[in-house]
């Protein structure tokens, strides 16, 4: 139990109020103790001090959530309750089978979908096309860098961020790519790969287009920016891509934004084990923005490529694609 | 318990909703307490006939059946020492019916406390008592607790707003009360069902007198260099006829700690006092004016906000007093031990006083906070839980602690409830409330060994490793 000793003490300051179960309330996912962070708090004291055996009702359990950290906004005890879960699902011997699925593609491929990297030299610059984006978005992605007028360098290739997530440790690649081209400058659209690659401080697509200031036209439409948990909650980038928006069309906000801005259920390992869960929490986003007729624009392929399944959704690399002149 | 038992209870319950498997019988077993333990079943019921026919076989073969709500009980009423069926209650979570000309709403246990005022608030109205738990407590667990809050000096607690309701009890279900606003025919079981703590009978719906929500609140924070002179305001401020809608004391432990655990910025000071008055615009401000003029001379600064974004914020560093306290640093938590006394609203500087005594005599950490102006005091004891010294230590200074609250002419718990954590303190006629629980539960199968029943030290059971 190396990872749970860590948090022995996090673990015994919660003191069990449920605050964390506040944004809970808006859902009809939630079912018993468990589906909620207090209960995973407390499956994950029962694993450390062997209270409890691992089964598949725990798996299920502590694997049945986003990390998004909404939670921890309300938690006034200020119990890192994202950590103790990662820790517990370290300390996990099996793998949900959807989990497992993943784990095989990227050691099989280095791409957690199974499928071929996208690669191509150029600059020292580089984005990170990532398993995600270039599904995605790919060609929006090499537009856009085309009319920023940058020579970009697409590096291929999983962050293992979503790996990571569920609890096992994998090595990438990408580091040593960038190493061996010299990359002066790492660009992403993916908050994972941010997370993963934080040893090279990337950038934000939202954070290097703006500091090149290009020129962009203005659309009269309505666009409802949805804050990326890992993106806000995790990396606090909460104001460029709302500045972004604001130039090129007018900005709206969901009810709940920034730090407690409501998860989209899109984190890719989240949505393949529990789909249910996953399409309730979109279509709070989706029900919000059609209310405020308003489209939604995201800045994570994660959650791009999940909530426009339900409704219509626009990235942000492909609304600054066609916004730039 | 036996297989034949639960599969007689799959047989009145989907099989989803029955769970057996250890980790979910595990993370039931919690509430916000001190305590642990695990029950043998755990059924989500999702109505009345449900829980009559699960209370009905318990009763058959002589099984405890414990209800629960969110599980954010204090005292350890929902854990269900002695095992056997706990029924979780949230998904009974419907609000019937509105009845505003009427006065009142009906609704079932498991509706959100906040969720219930979300909907009255379209209506301009409310369900007054506020614990701190509201955006999550279940209306249910309320009842079971006599559940109050800040707002109770003002508006009561939750028995002042029962009217009728619909329970359980072992002989089968039976409705109370009415849904009139007055009641005099007869016995008002209803009320005795409130602060019951699920040992008599499970409420399976209750009607729940409604008021309308004030046009204006003010709130004033007021700033002391002692504790006892904050006591004396609110003994002052009561004692000139005014009664606020609020009137919050937190002691210089509870300030730092949510200091250091929030970004709201109370002021460094010994102690502080938050009294919100509520009613007219042109009301509110004069009994602000008021309120300032009283403290003279006894306050080191005093400051208001008619703002609701501002009175949310004080309110948040005040709501978040219970769980900041885990965050006070050198390896201490907070545990709830003697953490709802109450007593008569002109001792609470002697009372702030011994229990400051005390925790010197003991060596342990004690943050006072709590509805000053009803008398509801709250202490959270910060100690190492992985010290066994500490819990003897702890102990000895909560009996202490109740001692001097009943010299003081107090009671164990004002609003969260006896379950296991005060029960060697209970108040009132032990006897006689051994024969209601007796008459009513004669094979003591509803939540068995809490309050009159618990007769061991309040170290048991405990949830710490």
């Amino acid at each position: 139990m190396k990872m749970l000793e860590k948090y022995h003490d996090e673990m015994l300051s919660c003191t069990g109020c449920a605050f964390c179960k506040k944004s809970y309330a808006a859902y009809e996912f939630p079912e018993k103790e468990s589906d909620y962070p207090k209960g995973k708090i407390m499956l994950a004291y029962g694993l450390y001090t062997k209270e409890l055996e691992e089964n598949m009702e725990m798996v299920r359990a502590l694997q049945k959530c986003t990390l998004c950290k909404r939670c921890e906004v309300d938690c006034p005890s200020l119990i890192k309750i994202t950590d103790i879960i990662k820790a517990a699902r370290f300390e996990l011997s099996t793998l949900l089978p959807e989990h497992e699925i993943l784990v095989d593609n990227f050691r099989r491929t280095n791409n957690i979908l199974g499928e071929e990297n996208f690669e191509r030299d150029g600059s020292r610059i580089a984005f990170i096309m990532g398993c995600m984006v270039k599904k995605e978005m790919k060609d929006a992605v090499i537009s856009l860098f085309d009319k920023l007028g940058v020579d970009v360098t697409i590096v291929g290739g999983c962050c293992g961020h979503p790996i990571e997530k569920i609890g096992r440790k994998v090595e990438t690649d990408i580091g040593k790519k960038l190493r061996e081209k010299n990359i002066e400058k790492v660009v992403l659209s993916c908050p994972n790969g941010m997370l993963a690659l934080r040893e090279f401080n990337p950038m934000h697509i939202t954070q290097f287009v703006l500091s090149l200031n290009p020129e962009m036209k203005r659309e009269e439409k309505r666009y409802i920016y949805h804050d990326s948990s890992f993106l806000g909650r995790y990396l606090g980038i909460y104001d460029e891509p709302r500045e972004l928006i604001g130039r090129v069309a007018n900005l709206v906000e969901f009810d709940e934004r920034r730090e407690r801005a409501k998860q989209c259920g899109g984190e890719i390992e989240f949505r393949r084990a529990f789909p249910q869960e996953a399409e309730e929490l979109a279509m709070h986003l989706i029900k919000e923005a059609r209310e405020k007729n308003a489209t939604i624009v995201t800045a994570s392929p994660h959650c791009y490529g999940h909530l426009k399944e339900y409704g219509e959704v626009v990235d942000i690399v492909h609304l600054l694609e066609r916004s730039i002149i | 318990m036996e297989q034949k038992i639960v599969d007689e209870i799959r047989k009145i319950v989907d099989e989803s909703r029955v769970l057996t498997d250890k980790p979910d019988l595990y993370a039931y077993g919690f509430d916000a307490s001190i305590h642990h333990a695990m029950p043998d079943v755990v059924v989500r019921v999702k109505n009345a006939e449900e829980v009559e026919k699960i209370v009905g076989i318990a009763n058959q073969y002589l099984i405890p059946v414990v209800a629960r709500g969110a599980g954010t009980g204090l005292s350890g009423q929902a854990v269900p020492i002695e095992g056997g069926i706990l029924l979780d209650m949230t998904s009974m979570n419907r609000i019937k019916e509105i009845h505003i000309e009427d006065l009142y709403c009906v609704v079932e246990p498991g509706v959100i406390y906040a969720k219930l005022n979300e909907a009255l608030a379209e209506y301009g109205f409310f369900f007054p008592p506020s614990p701190g738990s509201g955006d999550v407590c279940t209306i249910g667990g309320m009842i079971a607790a006599n559940a109050s809050g800040m707002r109770a000096i003002k508006y009561g607690a939750t028995r002042d707003y029962i009217l009728g309701m619909e329970v359980v009890f072992p002989h089968g279900r039976v409705r109370l009360g009415s849904r009139t606003l007055k009641n005099s025919a007869g016995y008002q079981i209803e009320r005795l069902m409130v602060g019951s703590e699920g040992t008599l009978g499970i409420i399976t719906e209750a009607t729940l007198r409604i008021s309308p929500l004030p046009e204006k609140r003010g709130v004033a924070l007021a700033s002391f260099d002692d504790v006892v002179k904050a006591g004396e305001g609110v003994a002052a401020i009561i004692g000139s006829g005014l009664i606020p809608s609020a009137l919050e004391i937190m002691d210089h432990v509870c300030i730092q700690a949510v200091n250091n655990a929030m970004d709201i910025g109370l002021p460094d000071v010994e102690a502080i006092l938050l009294i919100e008055v509520d009613g007219k615009e042109g009301e509110v401000r004069e009994n602000i004016k008021k309120v300032a003029e009283i403290l003279k001379g006894r306050v080191k600064n005093i400051e208001f906000t008619y703002d609701d974004e501002e009175m949310a914020n004080l309110w948040k560093g005040r709501k978040g007093v219970l769980p900041s306290l885990s965050r006070y640093g050198e390896d201490r938590v907070s545990v709830s031990l003697a953490d709802d006394m109450c007593v008569p609203i002109s001792k609470i500087p002697y009372a702030i006083k011994e229990f400051q005594e005390i925790a010197k005599k003991y060596n342990i950490i004690i943050g006072t906070y709590g509805h000053a102006g009803d008398g509801n005091l709250h202490t959270k004891v910060l100690i190492n839980p992985k010290e066994e010294d500490e819990w003897k230590r702890a102990e000895k200074a909560v009996a202490e602690i109740y001692k001097a609250v009943e010299r003081l002419g107090g009671i164990a718990s004002g609003e969260h409830g006896i379950g296991i954590s005060k029960a060697p303190w209970i108040n009132g006629d032990v006897e006689t409330m051994e024969m209601i629980k007796k008459a009513i539960d004669p094979n003591n199968i509803m939540n068995p060994g809490k309050m009159t029943q618990w007769k061991g030290s309040i170290i048991s059971h405990l949830r710490y490793r």
